[in-house]
Protein backbone atom coordinates (compact mmCIF):
# COMPACT_ATOMS: atom_id res chain seq x y z
CA UNK A 1 0.00 0.00 0.00
CA UNK A 2 1.44 3.63 -0.89
CA UNK A 3 2.10 5.88 2.00
CA UNK A 4 1.67 9.65 1.85
CA UNK A 5 2.00 12.98 4.17
CA UNK A 6 -0.59 15.23 4.53
CA UNK A 7 1.12 18.21 5.24
CA UNK A 8 2.45 19.66 2.38
CA UNK A 9 -1.73 19.14 0.82
CA UNK A 10 -2.89 20.68 3.98
CA UNK A 11 -0.57 23.59 3.88
CA UNK A 12 -1.15 24.02 -0.05
CA UNK A 13 -5.21 23.73 0.70
CA UNK A 14 -5.26 26.65 3.29
CA UNK A 15 -2.96 28.96 1.38
CA UNK A 16 -4.62 28.38 -1.44
CA UNK A 17 -8.21 27.84 -0.59
CA UNK A 18 -9.10 28.76 2.70
CA UNK A 19 -8.42 27.37 6.58
CA UNK A 20 -11.50 26.32 6.07
CA UNK A 21 -10.91 24.14 3.06
CA UNK A 22 -9.27 21.81 4.89
CA UNK A 23 -11.18 20.91 7.81
CA UNK A 24 -14.15 20.77 5.33
CA UNK A 25 -12.60 18.02 3.47
CA UNK A 26 -11.53 15.76 6.51
CA UNK A 27 -14.71 15.95 7.80
CA UNK A 28 -15.99 14.98 4.47
CA UNK A 29 -12.86 11.82 4.54
CA UNK A 30 -13.04 11.20 8.12
CA UNK A 31 -15.69 7.64 7.99
CA UNK A 32 -13.33 6.16 6.06
CA UNK A 33 -10.48 7.36 7.83
CA UNK A 34 -11.46 6.19 11.08
CA UNK A 35 -12.50 2.96 9.60
CA UNK A 36 -8.73 2.63 8.83
CA UNK A 37 -7.61 3.60 12.14
CA UNK A 38 -6.59 6.93 11.26
CA UNK A 39 -8.54 9.38 14.15
CA UNK A 40 -9.24 12.83 13.53
CA UNK A 41 -6.46 14.61 14.87
CA UNK A 42 -4.29 12.58 12.87
CA UNK A 43 -6.22 14.27 10.15
CA UNK A 44 -6.51 17.94 10.81
CA UNK A 45 -3.26 18.57 12.26
CA UNK A 46 -0.97 16.22 10.54
CA UNK A 47 2.67 15.76 11.85
CA UNK A 48 5.17 16.66 9.55
CA UNK A 49 6.57 12.91 9.07
CA UNK A 50 3.15 11.19 9.80
CA UNK A 51 1.75 9.15 6.79
CA UNK A 52 -1.82 7.79 5.44
CA UNK A 53 -2.77 5.90 3.08
CA UNK A 54 -3.09 6.84 -0.15
CA UNK A 55 -6.55 6.21 -0.57
CA UNK A 56 -7.38 8.94 2.50
CA UNK A 57 -5.19 10.96 0.61
CA UNK A 58 -7.68 10.49 -2.42
CA UNK A 59 -10.77 11.31 -0.45
CA UNK A 60 -9.41 14.48 0.38
CA UNK A 61 -8.99 15.54 -3.16
CA UNK A 62 -12.11 14.06 -4.65
CA UNK A 63 -14.04 16.25 -1.77
CA UNK A 64 -11.98 19.36 -2.58
CA UNK A 65 -12.41 18.85 -6.07
CA UNK A 66 -16.57 18.79 -5.43
CA UNK A 67 -16.30 21.72 -2.85
CA UNK A 68 -14.16 23.75 -4.72
CA UNK A 69 -13.67 22.34 -8.11
CA UNK A 70 -9.85 22.56 -7.80
CA UNK A 71 -7.56 19.90 -8.55
CA UNK A 72 -3.83 19.63 -6.44
CA UNK A 73 -0.91 20.59 -8.29
CA UNK A 74 1.34 17.82 -9.22
CA UNK A 75 4.45 19.62 -7.46
CA UNK A 76 2.47 19.14 -4.45
CA UNK A 77 1.47 15.99 -4.80
CA UNK A 78 4.98 14.89 -5.92
CA UNK A 79 6.32 16.62 -2.29
CA UNK A 80 3.02 14.58 -0.10
CA UNK A 81 4.66 11.47 -2.16
CA UNK A 82 8.03 12.22 -0.89
CA UNK A 83 9.31 10.05 1.91
CA UNK B 1 -60.73 34.38 0.86
CA UNK B 2 -57.52 36.36 -0.27
CA UNK B 3 -55.23 36.93 2.46
CA UNK B 4 -51.63 39.39 2.04
CA UNK B 5 -49.13 37.72 3.65
CA UNK B 6 -46.75 40.46 4.19
CA UNK B 7 -49.27 41.97 6.77
CA UNK B 8 -50.22 38.98 8.76
CA UNK B 9 -46.32 38.84 10.29
CA UNK B 10 -46.49 40.21 13.80
CA UNK B 11 -43.79 42.81 14.78
CA UNK B 12 -42.62 42.26 18.38
CA UNK B 13 -40.13 45.28 19.17
CA UNK B 14 -39.83 44.67 22.75
CA UNK B 15 -38.56 41.18 21.30
CA UNK B 16 -36.98 42.53 18.25
CA UNK B 17 -39.10 39.57 16.36
CA UNK B 18 -41.11 39.21 13.94
CA UNK B 19 -43.61 36.03 13.73
CA UNK B 20 -45.95 34.68 11.47
CA UNK B 21 -47.70 31.10 12.80
CA UNK B 22 -45.77 31.30 16.08
CA UNK B 23 -42.90 31.31 14.20
CA UNK B 24 -40.22 34.12 14.61
CA UNK B 25 -38.68 34.89 11.02
CA UNK B 26 -35.32 35.70 10.12
CA UNK B 27 -34.00 37.26 7.05
CA UNK B 28 -30.76 35.93 6.05
CA UNK B 29 -29.36 35.67 2.39
CA UNK B 30 -28.50 32.92 -0.34
CA UNK B 31 -24.22 33.10 1.18
CA UNK B 32 -25.40 32.12 4.63
CA UNK B 33 -28.02 29.88 3.79
CA UNK B 34 -25.24 27.82 1.14
CA UNK B 35 -22.63 27.87 3.70
CA UNK B 36 -24.49 26.71 6.92
CA UNK B 37 -26.23 23.88 4.77
CA UNK B 38 -22.77 22.98 3.55
CA UNK B 39 -21.35 22.83 6.61
CA UNK B 40 -24.06 19.80 8.14
CA UNK B 41 -23.78 17.93 4.35
CA UNK B 42 -19.88 17.55 4.63
CA UNK B 43 -20.95 15.34 7.15
CA UNK B 44 -23.50 13.01 5.28
CA UNK B 45 -20.78 10.02 5.76
CA UNK B 46 -21.12 10.20 9.66
CA UNK B 47 -24.72 10.72 10.07
CA UNK B 48 -27.80 10.77 7.63
CA UNK B 49 -28.19 14.95 7.48
CA UNK B 50 -31.04 14.87 5.61
CA UNK B 51 -32.87 13.78 9.10
CA UNK B 52 -31.99 16.90 10.49
CA UNK B 53 -32.47 19.28 7.26
CA UNK B 54 -36.02 17.90 6.24
CA UNK B 55 -36.84 16.38 9.44
CA UNK B 56 -36.59 20.23 10.90
CA UNK B 57 -37.65 22.10 8.53
CA UNK B 58 -41.22 19.43 8.67
CA UNK B 59 -41.47 19.90 11.99
CA UNK B 60 -41.84 23.86 11.61
CA UNK B 61 -43.81 23.94 8.62
CA UNK B 62 -46.30 21.80 10.29
CA UNK B 63 -46.16 23.87 13.64
CA UNK B 64 -46.38 27.13 11.41
CA UNK B 65 -49.65 26.26 9.34
CA UNK B 66 -51.58 24.29 11.73
CA UNK B 67 -51.10 27.46 14.07
CA UNK B 68 -51.87 29.94 10.96
CA UNK B 69 -54.65 27.86 9.61
CA UNK B 70 -56.85 28.14 13.38
CA UNK B 71 -55.50 31.16 13.69
CA UNK B 72 -57.34 32.46 10.21
CA UNK B 73 -60.01 30.02 10.69
CA UNK B 74 -59.33 28.57 7.27
CA UNK B 75 -60.97 24.88 6.53
CA UNK B 76 -61.24 25.04 3.07
CA UNK B 77 -58.04 22.83 1.45
CA UNK B 78 -58.20 24.94 -1.65
CA UNK B 79 -57.68 28.25 0.71
CA UNK B 80 -55.49 26.24 2.93
CA UNK B 81 -53.21 25.51 -0.20
CA UNK B 82 -53.38 29.01 -1.72
CA UNK B 83 -51.85 30.36 1.90
CA UNK B 84 -49.64 28.22 1.75
CA UNK B 85 -48.21 28.80 -1.84
CA UNK B 86 -48.57 32.87 -0.47
CA UNK B 87 -46.61 32.20 2.25
CA UNK B 88 -43.65 30.40 0.37
CA UNK B 89 -43.35 32.91 -2.32
CA UNK B 90 -43.55 36.08 0.63
CA UNK B 91 -41.03 34.67 2.31
CA UNK B 92 -38.70 34.32 -0.69
CA UNK B 93 -38.57 30.44 -0.95
CA UNK B 94 -39.90 30.94 -4.63
CA UNK B 95 -42.84 29.73 -6.39
CA UNK B 96 -44.89 25.83 -5.49
CA UNK B 97 -48.60 25.32 -7.05
CA UNK B 98 -50.34 22.64 -4.65
CA UNK B 99 -53.53 22.11 -6.76
CA UNK B 100 -52.04 18.57 -7.77
CA UNK B 101 -51.88 17.34 -4.31
CA UNK B 102 -53.95 14.96 -2.41
CA UNK B 103 -53.73 13.87 1.95
CA UNK B 104 -51.70 10.58 0.14
CA UNK B 105 -48.71 13.26 -1.19
CA UNK B 106 -48.12 13.82 -4.89
CA UNK B 107 -45.53 15.58 -6.89
CA UNK B 108 -44.20 19.29 -7.15
CA UNK B 109 -41.67 20.65 -9.49
CA UNK B 110 -40.81 24.15 -9.89
CA UNK B 111 -38.24 26.02 -11.46
CA UNK B 112 -37.48 28.64 -9.20
CA UNK B 113 -36.57 27.59 -5.23
CA UNK B 114 -34.03 29.43 -3.63
CA UNK B 115 -31.57 27.29 -2.62
CA UNK B 116 -31.51 25.42 -5.75
CA UNK B 117 -31.83 28.48 -7.87
CA UNK B 118 -29.20 30.64 -5.85
CA UNK B 119 -26.68 27.16 -5.51
CA UNK B 120 -27.17 26.59 -9.33
CA UNK B 121 -26.03 30.64 -9.89
CA UNK B 122 -23.44 30.24 -7.97
CA UNK B 123 -21.52 27.25 -7.47
CA UNK B 124 -20.28 24.13 -9.33
CA UNK B 125 -22.60 21.35 -10.31
CA UNK B 126 -23.28 18.56 -7.79
CA UNK B 127 -21.80 15.24 -8.84
CA UNK B 128 -24.60 12.65 -9.91
CA UNK B 129 -24.16 10.66 -6.67
CA UNK B 130 -25.38 13.64 -4.83
CA UNK B 131 -29.12 14.70 -3.92
CA UNK B 132 -30.14 18.27 -4.69
CA UNK B 133 -30.12 21.05 -2.24
CA UNK B 134 -33.69 22.04 -1.32
CA UNK B 135 -33.81 20.12 1.98
CA UNK B 136 -35.31 22.52 3.58
CA UNK B 137 -38.08 23.10 0.86
CA UNK B 138 -38.92 19.66 0.94
CA UNK B 139 -39.56 19.43 5.02
CA UNK B 140 -41.57 22.14 5.07
CA UNK B 141 -43.56 21.31 2.51
CA UNK B 142 -44.16 18.12 3.87
CA UNK B 143 -45.12 19.39 6.97
CA UNK B 144 -47.19 22.18 4.74
CA UNK B 145 -49.20 19.23 3.60
CA UNK B 146 -49.71 17.28 7.16
CA UNK B 147 -51.52 20.86 8.14
CA UNK B 148 -53.15 20.93 5.16
CA UNK B 149 -55.06 17.57 5.65
CA UNK B 150 -54.64 17.38 9.24
CA UNK B 151 -52.75 14.39 9.46
CA UNK B 152 -50.24 14.30 12.20
CA UNK B 153 -46.56 15.22 12.18
CA UNK B 154 -44.16 12.89 10.49
CA UNK B 155 -47.14 11.07 8.60
CA UNK B 156 -45.77 12.32 5.57
CA UNK B 157 -42.30 11.08 3.91
CA UNK B 158 -41.19 12.97 0.98
CA UNK B 159 -37.58 12.92 -1.06
CA UNK B 160 -36.15 15.34 -3.81
CA UNK B 161 -36.23 13.83 -7.25
CA UNK B 162 -34.74 16.34 -9.71
CA UNK B 163 -32.70 19.33 -8.58
CA UNK B 164 -31.26 22.49 -10.87
CA UNK B 165 -28.51 21.86 -9.34
CA UNK B 166 -27.28 19.02 -11.37
CA UNK B 167 -28.53 20.14 -14.95
CA UNK B 168 -32.24 19.22 -14.24
CA UNK B 169 -34.80 22.27 -15.71
CA UNK B 170 -36.57 22.47 -12.53
CA UNK B 171 -36.50 21.16 -8.64
CA UNK B 172 -39.09 18.05 -8.18
CA UNK B 173 -40.06 16.46 -5.11
CA UNK B 174 -42.30 13.54 -4.31
CA UNK B 175 -44.47 13.33 -1.14
CA UNK B 176 -45.96 10.10 0.32
CA UNK B 177 -48.29 9.20 3.08
CA UNK B 178 -46.18 6.90 5.62
CA UNK B 179 -47.58 3.78 7.18
CA UNK B 180 -45.59 5.13 10.52
CA UNK B 181 -44.83 8.47 11.54
CA UNK B 182 -41.17 10.13 11.87
CA UNK B 183 -39.52 10.68 15.02
CA UNK B 184 -40.18 14.11 14.92
CA UNK B 185 -41.46 16.99 17.65
CA UNK B 186 -43.24 20.21 17.35
CA UNK B 187 -41.70 23.63 16.77
CA UNK B 188 -40.17 25.29 19.63
CA UNK B 189 -42.22 28.39 18.57
CA UNK B 190 -41.22 31.54 20.32
CA UNK B 191 -38.86 29.71 22.46
CA UNK B 192 -38.44 31.11 25.54
CA UNK B 193 -38.45 33.93 24.77
CA UNK B 194 -38.02 37.66 26.70
CA UNK B 195 -38.13 41.37 26.32
CA UNK B 196 -36.37 44.75 26.38
CA UNK B 197 -36.24 47.90 24.98
CA UNK B 198 -34.11 48.88 22.23
CA UNK B 199 -31.62 51.04 24.18
CA UNK B 200 -31.02 54.14 22.82
CA UNK B 201 -27.15 55.12 23.73
CA UNK B 202 -26.73 58.86 24.81
CA UNK B 203 -22.96 58.76 23.09
CA UNK B 204 -24.33 58.49 19.48
CA UNK B 205 -26.89 60.61 17.50
CA UNK B 206 -28.06 57.52 15.99
CA UNK B 207 -31.59 57.16 16.52
CA UNK B 208 -31.72 53.21 16.84
CA UNK B 209 -35.58 53.17 17.00
CA UNK B 210 -36.12 55.19 14.65
CA UNK B 211 -33.89 53.46 12.21
CA UNK B 212 -35.24 49.92 12.89
CA UNK B 213 -38.78 51.02 12.40
CA UNK B 214 -37.18 52.17 9.17
CA UNK B 215 -36.22 48.72 8.03
CA UNK B 216 -39.06 47.65 9.64
CA UNK B 217 -41.13 49.15 6.69
CA UNK B 218 -38.67 48.18 3.71
CA UNK B 219 -40.82 45.92 1.49
CA UNK B 220 -38.58 43.57 0.61
CA UNK B 221 -40.92 41.94 -1.73
CA UNK B 222 -40.64 38.74 -3.56
CA UNK B 223 -40.24 38.81 -7.66
CA UNK B 224 -43.82 38.40 -9.09
CA UNK B 225 -42.92 35.41 -11.33
CA UNK B 226 -39.87 33.78 -9.31
CA UNK B 227 -41.09 34.39 -5.83
CA UNK B 228 -37.52 35.52 -5.22
CA UNK B 229 -35.99 38.17 -2.62
CA UNK B 230 -33.14 40.18 -4.12
CA UNK B 231 -32.19 43.15 -2.58
CA UNK B 232 -28.37 44.27 -0.84
CA UNK B 233 -26.93 42.40 -3.62
CA UNK B 234 -27.80 39.43 -2.68
CA UNK B 235 -30.98 36.91 -2.87
CA UNK B 236 -32.96 37.05 0.75
CA UNK B 237 -35.22 34.66 2.67
CA UNK B 238 -37.65 35.09 5.42
CA UNK B 239 -36.62 31.99 7.30
CA UNK B 240 -38.36 30.44 10.38
CA UNK B 241 -35.29 31.47 12.82
CA UNK B 242 -35.95 27.96 14.90
CA UNK B 243 -34.65 26.61 11.56
CA UNK B 244 -31.27 27.92 11.65
CA UNK B 245 -30.92 27.29 15.56
CA UNK B 246 -32.16 24.19 15.55
CA UNK B 247 -30.14 22.30 12.62
CA UNK B 248 -26.92 24.41 14.17
CA UNK B 249 -27.96 22.33 17.95
CA UNK B 250 -28.87 19.23 16.30
CA UNK B 251 -25.86 18.85 14.10
CA UNK B 252 -23.45 19.71 16.41
CA UNK B 253 -25.07 17.02 18.88
CA UNK B 254 -24.84 14.38 16.27
CA UNK B 255 -21.20 15.03 15.52
CA UNK B 256 -20.12 14.58 19.20
CA UNK B 257 -22.28 11.56 19.21
CA UNK B 258 -20.91 9.98 16.20
CA UNK B 259 -17.23 11.10 16.36
CA UNK B 260 -16.68 12.24 20.14
CA UNK B 261 -15.95 15.98 22.04
CA UNK B 262 -12.30 16.28 19.34
CA UNK B 263 -15.01 17.44 16.93
CA UNK B 264 -16.34 20.40 19.08
CA UNK B 265 -13.76 22.70 18.18
CA UNK B 266 -14.09 21.92 14.24
CA UNK B 267 -17.53 22.18 14.20
CA UNK B 268 -18.15 25.71 15.93
CA UNK B 269 -15.41 27.02 13.91
CA UNK B 270 -18.02 26.09 10.58
CA UNK B 271 -21.05 27.98 13.36
CA UNK B 272 -19.02 30.96 13.54
CA UNK B 273 -17.77 31.10 10.29
CA UNK B 274 -21.07 31.03 8.68
CA UNK B 275 -21.44 34.17 11.16
CA UNK B 276 -18.67 36.10 9.34
CA UNK B 277 -20.09 34.70 5.72
CA UNK B 278 -23.23 36.57 7.18
CA UNK B 279 -21.74 39.80 8.22
CA UNK B 280 -20.10 40.09 5.06
CA UNK B 281 -22.64 39.26 2.11
CA UNK B 282 -25.70 40.56 4.06
CA UNK B 283 -24.37 43.24 6.10
CA UNK B 284 -21.73 44.46 3.89
CA UNK B 285 -24.48 44.67 1.28
CA UNK B 286 -27.09 46.44 3.92
CA UNK B 287 -24.31 49.47 4.74
CA UNK B 288 -23.34 49.93 1.34
CA UNK B 289 -26.93 50.09 -0.40
CA UNK B 290 -29.12 53.44 -1.35
CA UNK B 291 -31.69 52.62 1.67
CA UNK B 292 -28.97 52.93 3.95
CA UNK B 293 -27.42 55.98 2.29
CA UNK B 294 -30.98 57.07 3.04
CA UNK B 295 -32.05 55.96 6.35
CA UNK B 296 -29.04 55.72 8.48
CA UNK B 297 -26.18 57.34 6.89
CA UNK B 298 -27.11 61.16 7.42
CA UNK B 299 -26.17 60.02 11.24
CA UNK B 300 -22.39 58.61 10.98
CA UNK B 301 -20.59 61.17 12.49
CA UNK B 302 -17.33 58.46 13.57
CA UNK B 303 -17.08 55.13 12.69
CA UNK B 304 -18.43 53.91 15.69
CA UNK B 305 -21.32 55.71 14.08
CA UNK B 306 -21.65 52.13 11.76
CA UNK B 307 -21.61 49.90 14.83
CA UNK B 308 -24.49 51.43 16.62
CA UNK B 309 -26.16 52.03 13.17
CA UNK B 310 -25.74 48.32 11.81
CA UNK B 311 -27.10 47.35 15.22
CA UNK B 312 -30.05 48.86 15.04
CA UNK B 313 -31.20 47.31 11.48
CA UNK B 314 -31.21 43.89 13.39
CA UNK B 315 -34.13 43.85 15.51
CA UNK B 316 -35.88 44.69 12.10
CA UNK B 317 -34.42 41.17 10.47
CA UNK B 318 -36.13 39.84 13.40
CA UNK B 319 -32.57 38.52 15.73
CA UNK B 320 -33.50 40.01 18.05
CA UNK B 321 -32.40 43.26 20.34
CA UNK B 322 -28.80 44.52 20.35
CA UNK B 323 -28.21 46.72 23.20
CA UNK B 324 -24.90 48.75 23.47
CA UNK B 325 -24.52 50.53 26.91
CA UNK B 326 -20.61 51.91 26.77
CA UNK B 327 -19.20 53.11 23.68
CA UNK B 328 -17.52 50.39 21.47
CA UNK B 329 -13.57 51.29 20.02
CA UNK B 330 -11.82 49.92 17.25
CA UNK B 331 -10.68 47.20 20.17
CA UNK B 332 -13.11 46.38 22.06
CA UNK B 333 -16.86 46.24 21.31
CA UNK B 334 -19.31 44.26 23.99
CA UNK B 335 -23.07 44.39 23.02
CA UNK B 336 -25.51 42.37 25.11
CA UNK B 337 -28.48 40.33 23.16
CA UNK B 338 -31.91 40.70 24.00
CA UNK B 339 -33.75 37.61 22.54
CA UNK B 340 -31.16 36.44 20.64
CA UNK B 341 -33.30 34.24 18.28
CA UNK B 342 -30.65 31.34 17.98
CA UNK B 343 -30.24 31.53 21.90
CA UNK B 344 -33.82 31.70 22.76
CA UNK B 345 -35.02 28.31 20.46
CA UNK B 346 -32.07 26.62 21.40
CA UNK B 347 -32.70 27.56 25.28
CA UNK B 348 -36.30 26.20 24.78
CA UNK B 349 -34.70 22.74 24.49
CA UNK B 350 -34.11 20.17 27.13
CA UNK B 351 -30.01 20.06 28.19
CA UNK B 352 -28.48 21.51 25.01
CA UNK B 353 -25.37 21.00 23.54
CA UNK B 354 -24.32 24.37 22.60
CA UNK B 355 -23.65 26.41 25.58
CA UNK B 356 -23.76 29.71 23.51
CA UNK B 357 -24.47 31.06 19.85
CA UNK B 358 -21.23 30.68 17.68
CA UNK B 359 -23.36 32.56 14.77
CA UNK B 360 -22.99 35.48 17.02
CA UNK B 361 -19.43 34.79 17.86
CA UNK B 362 -18.81 35.25 13.88
CA UNK B 363 -21.51 38.36 13.34
CA UNK B 364 -20.40 40.24 15.88
CA UNK B 365 -16.96 40.11 14.96
CA UNK B 366 -17.57 39.88 10.79
CA UNK B 367 -19.29 43.50 11.48
CA UNK B 368 -15.98 45.01 13.16
CA UNK B 369 -14.10 43.70 10.90
CA UNK B 370 -16.26 45.37 8.08
CA UNK B 371 -16.00 48.62 9.75
CA UNK B 372 -12.72 48.62 10.97
CA UNK B 373 -10.26 46.45 8.84
CA UNK B 374 -12.04 47.00 5.16
CA UNK B 375 -12.98 50.74 6.86
CA UNK B 376 -15.96 50.81 5.45
CA UNK B 377 -16.56 54.18 7.19
CA UNK B 378 -14.59 55.96 4.54
CA UNK B 379 -14.62 53.68 1.60
CA UNK B 380 -16.78 51.50 -0.66
CA UNK B 381 -15.39 47.86 -1.22
CA UNK B 382 -16.01 45.05 -3.45
CA UNK B 383 -17.44 42.30 -1.25
CA UNK B 384 -15.48 39.81 -2.96
CA UNK B 385 -13.21 36.25 -2.18
CA UNK B 386 -10.32 38.57 -2.26
CA UNK B 387 -11.47 40.53 0.35
CA UNK B 388 -13.07 38.07 2.39
CA UNK B 389 -10.28 36.08 2.51
CA UNK B 390 -8.03 38.92 4.15
CA UNK B 391 -10.76 40.11 6.41
CA UNK B 392 -11.64 36.13 7.52
CA UNK B 393 -9.04 33.64 6.83
CA UNK B 394 -5.15 35.18 6.79
CA UNK B 395 -5.51 35.34 9.82
CA UNK B 396 -9.17 36.73 11.74
CA UNK B 397 -9.16 40.77 12.62
CA UNK B 398 -11.32 40.01 15.23
CA UNK B 399 -12.92 37.46 17.80
CA UNK B 400 -16.11 37.12 19.56
CA UNK B 401 -16.78 35.17 22.90
CA UNK B 402 -19.44 34.81 24.98
CA UNK B 403 -18.85 36.56 28.31
CA UNK B 404 -22.29 35.57 29.59
CA UNK B 405 -24.66 32.64 27.60
CA UNK B 406 -28.31 31.88 28.35
CA UNK B 407 -27.22 29.11 27.00
CA UNK B 408 -25.06 28.29 29.85
CA UNK B 409 -27.51 29.15 32.66
CA UNK B 410 -26.31 33.21 32.73
CA UNK B 411 -29.22 35.76 32.70
CA UNK B 412 -28.65 37.51 29.67
CA UNK B 413 -26.36 36.86 26.66
CA UNK B 414 -23.09 39.34 26.74
CA UNK B 415 -20.81 39.21 23.45
CA UNK B 416 -17.29 40.67 23.76
CA UNK B 417 -15.43 41.57 20.44
CA UNK B 418 -12.08 41.90 20.61
CA UNK B 419 -8.77 42.78 18.09
CA UNK B 420 -6.53 40.57 17.87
Amino acid sequence: MEYVRLLPVKQWVQQTISPYAWDRAVIRSLSRARAMGFPLASLLNPAPQNVVPFSILQAILSSLREMYGIELPQDVLTKATLQ
Amino acid sequence: MRVEVATLFQVHSRRGSVVLGGEPHVVHCHYYNHFLQTSLEDADELYPVEEVLVGTAQEIGHSLFRRLFAELGVRDIGQRKALVESVYSTCGFGKVELAGLNSEGGLLATPYEHYAYTYAATFPPRPPHKRGVAYFSQGYLAGAIEAIYDLPLGSIGSRQIACLTKGDPEVRWEFFRLNHLLPLSPSVGEGRHEEAELYQPSFTRVPMAQIRDAVLRLPLAPDSETGLIEAFGVVLTRLPGNYYSLISERHFRRMLEVVGPEIAPVVLDMLVESGHVCAFNTLGGVMQSAEWDAVVRPYLDRPEDWIYGISAILPALGWGIVQISVPSTPALWRPSLKNWYESTAIRALSQPALDHSPFACGLFSGIMALIYAARLYEQRVTLDGTLYRNLFQEGRRYEGIFLESRLAGGATDVVEVKAK
